[in-house]
Formats: structure tokens, sequence, C-alpha cells
């Protein structure tokens, strides 16, 4: 379950065999970096409305994470993956009322999830045995564990965990950043091209920079329409203005590995 | 503090967050892997036909916490065709919106205080939505997501 190496540790999950384990059935290895989550929860403010950019969240962590904003539903309790504009740069989150020009000012409530990635170091990491697929396990039941404060390692509530081997988390591939270079559809914008290196089609999260009044510097995730291809190994993010950067963070979690595969036909 | 930091190419004491492999003074972002119903997984949806201004549950995941988790989902729309589809995606974040012949449909992925759900729902008034396939591979997380975060 665990080998230590000349120069780092690796840990596979819980029952994996880790002489045999595919990269993204590791909890960890030391040749790359791991999602950690800086900062996480629901948070509510008090924002401007006319579809100006107020401060939704000081983070102050000096470089540009990456990041998850989630709607908040203050009836059902329900959060859903934001689609419309909240950006993050050094030092803020903001918030862009939906539409552009609508909403007006008053409290609103978001969750949010801010990691350790920085959206402008570029980053790729080695692969070591990129098998998309689950090699199987030894049915080892030992691993690492670690409590958040105030809480027993033996506890069986995963939330009661900061580590734990008996979880995964999404380990981080590489992190493409750049300015568009490909022409786009009109004379001022730009494609941005990245070609990875992994032999199956792993979960990524795109990022632009935001070219509303005064936003250099903050990043928005392409949601939905904003436009991303994939063909092959190739992604592209459609459409950058002259001059502004993108950015895809790539984990090597793949995407379509069977796995728990839910087949639904209606 | 007890605890165990792994970094590989820099010098423990002065890494920067985002180069640790495990730093225990800082959270991963996990899924339980021994959950069941799992929390983690790949949904594949064929639709034959929905009607105007309905809704179906495509999945639905209790997941068992007293806190609300975290959670990603990624889609692939439509799903095992060109990538070259106009203005559609064939991989994104969250939910998903998608323009067909019938209308808009709209894919999803939503967490509540005791489920993960994705559903399909016609938003449309213009018709039936026809012949729809669409991929959802998703994680729910153990670290809460709606607690208040306590830096503020």
């Amino acid at each position: 379950l665990v080998i230590l190496m000349a120069n780092g540790a690796k840990f596979s999950q819980i029952g994996v065999d880790i002489s045999r384990a595919s990269d993204h059935e590791l909890h960890f290895n030391s040749e790359w970096p791991t999602v950690h989550i800086l900062q996480g929860g629901k948070v509510t403010t008090t924002v401007m409305g006319g579809g100006v950019g107020s401060i939704f969240y000081e983070h102050g962590l000096g470089f540009t994470p990456a990041f998850l904003p989630y709607t908040y539903d203050s009836i059902t309790g329900e959060f859903e993956i934001f689609r419309a504009i909240m950006t993050i740069d050094k030092r803020y989150i903001r918030w862009y009322a939906p539409g552009g020009g609508g909403g007006g000012a008053g409290d609103v409530t978001y969750g949010i999830m801010i990691f350790n990635i920085d959206l402008e170091s570029p980053y790729t990491a080695p692969s070591i045995n990129p098998n998309p697929q689950t090699v199987g396990g030894d049915g080892v039941e030992v691993g690492m564990k670690f409590a958040i404060e105030g809480e027993d390692v033996k506890s069986k509530d995963m939330q009661n965990f900061k580590a734990n081997t008996g979880a995964r988390a999404p380990l981080i591939h590489a992190v493409a950043h750049g300015k568009g270079t490909i022409p786009g559809t009109t004379s001022v914008l730009r494609d941005f091209e990245y070609t990875h290196n992994l032999p199956y089609n792993p979960m990524f999260i795109p990022y632009i920079e935001w070219d509303g009044a005064d936003s250099r510097g903050e990043y928005l995730i392409v949601a939905n329409f904003a436009g991303t291809i994939t063909e092959g190994n190739k992604i592209t993010l459609k459409d950058i203005k002259v001059d502004y950067n993108a950015s895809i963070v790539f984990f090597k979690d793949p995407f379509d590995v069977s796995e728990n595969t839910t087949v639904v036909n209606i | 503090m007890n605890g165990i930091k792994i970094v590989t190419g820099s010098d423990v004491q002065n890494a920067k967050p985002r180069e640790f492999s495990v730093n225990s003074d800082i959270p991963l972002w996990i899924c339980d892997l021994k959950k069941k119903p799992k929390h983690f997984g790949l949904l594949k949806a064929s639709i034959a036909s929905i009607a105007p201004f309905s809704q179906r549950t495509l999945l639905s995941v209790t997941h068992g916490y007293m806190k609300t988790p975290s959670f990603i989902t990624e889609w692939n729309y439509p799903a095992g065709t060109s990538p070259l589809l106009g203005t559609n995606q064939t991989y994104g974040i969250g939910s998903l919106e998608a323009f067909t012949a019938g209308g808009l449909m709209t894919y999803r992925a939503i967490l509540s205080p005791t489920q993960f759900k994705i559903i399909a729902d016609n938003t449309s008034n213009s018709g039936t939505v026809t012949n729809q396939y669409v991929e959802f591979r998703y994680y729910i997380f153990a670290p809460p997501l709606g607690e208040p975060l306590d830096s503020q």
C-alpha cells in the first residue's frame, strides 16, 4: 500500500495493489501535487447591483488559485456549479450580476471551493502508469489517516479527515497556461490550444481571463456554451480576447473509465 | 503539530501550498471509496423523448453526510460524436444547457443536504425533445460545502 522511494513516497488507495496501481488509483505520489482545499464553504456577501463586479470574498492568497463556485438555494439547501460570471484573481473572488446588467444590490450566498492550484504557473506531472482502467486490489486494509482537529482518527465519517487512503483525491496532471495564438472568429479574438499527453480523456477544468471592464487578471470557469472544443488530445478554448490568458487544469482522473457505470434509458 | 508534509523538488519548510502531495495541515478533497451507493461514477443516459416543461431524474445518490458535502461533475455531450458541433461543447464542468431541435434541454447536477441528483429538464415550450444522449462523470467529496466559510 505504500512505497518509499529515494526522494519521496506514494500511497495507493486502500485495497489497491501499489505495484500495479494506475496513476489515478494512488492516494498521492510525491512526484506530483494533490488537490488540497485552501478555503471552502458557504459565503454570504452584500453586493452591488447593475452588473458591476462586486468583491464577493477576499481569499488573500497572493496567487490566482483554481476554484469552483456553486449557486445556493436557501429554500432547498441545494448547490449547483455556477454557470454565470464569478471571477478570481490573486486576492479576490468577484461576483457579476447574472445576465450582465440584471440583479439588484443585496445579499447573495454561494458556495466556493478554493484549491492549491496556481492558474498562472504552468506545470506538467510525469506519467508513470497512465492506465485509465482500474487494475484491481490487493485487499489490504491498512493505510494512512489524518483526522481534523478534535476528531477521532477511528471515526467512520470521512468528513472528519484531512487525508485518508480509504478515499480518492484528484491528482493534478497539468496546468496549461498562456495566451491564445490561433486566429478566432474575429480579428480581436484568439483561440487557445493545448494538447495533453495522457492516453485517455482526463477530467479538466477550463478557465479564461474575463474581458469585462477593469477585469485584467480575473479568471472565470468556461462553463457551458462559452466554447470548449475537444478533438483527440487537443483542447481548444475559443475566442479569447487578444493578449488575454487561458488556463486549463487537468486531473489524472479519467472521464470515461468503466467503474460504477449507470446506464439509463428513458 | 502532528502530521506529515510531502513535497518533491522543494524544501518542505518553504514549499508553496500548490506544491504538496500531502500536507496534513490542509484537507485533501477526498471522495470516500467505501460509501454505498458509491460516491463516484459515470452516468450514461439515453432519452428517447421528454415532453415540454417536464423533468426526469437520471441519477440519485443519497450521500449520507450530516453536513452537505461538495462535488464536481463533468459532462460529455453529445457524447461519442464529432467535437466540431458549433456552439455545443463536447466536455464541460457542472450542469449543461443544450440547444436542441426540440427546445432547450437543461441537465442539472445538484447537491442537496441529503442527495446528489442529475436531472434532465425540458425547460422549453417549443416542443418535445427527442433522441438525447449525455454522459456525466461525478464525484461527491466529503469536505463540506454547506458550512459557513470560517475565515469570513
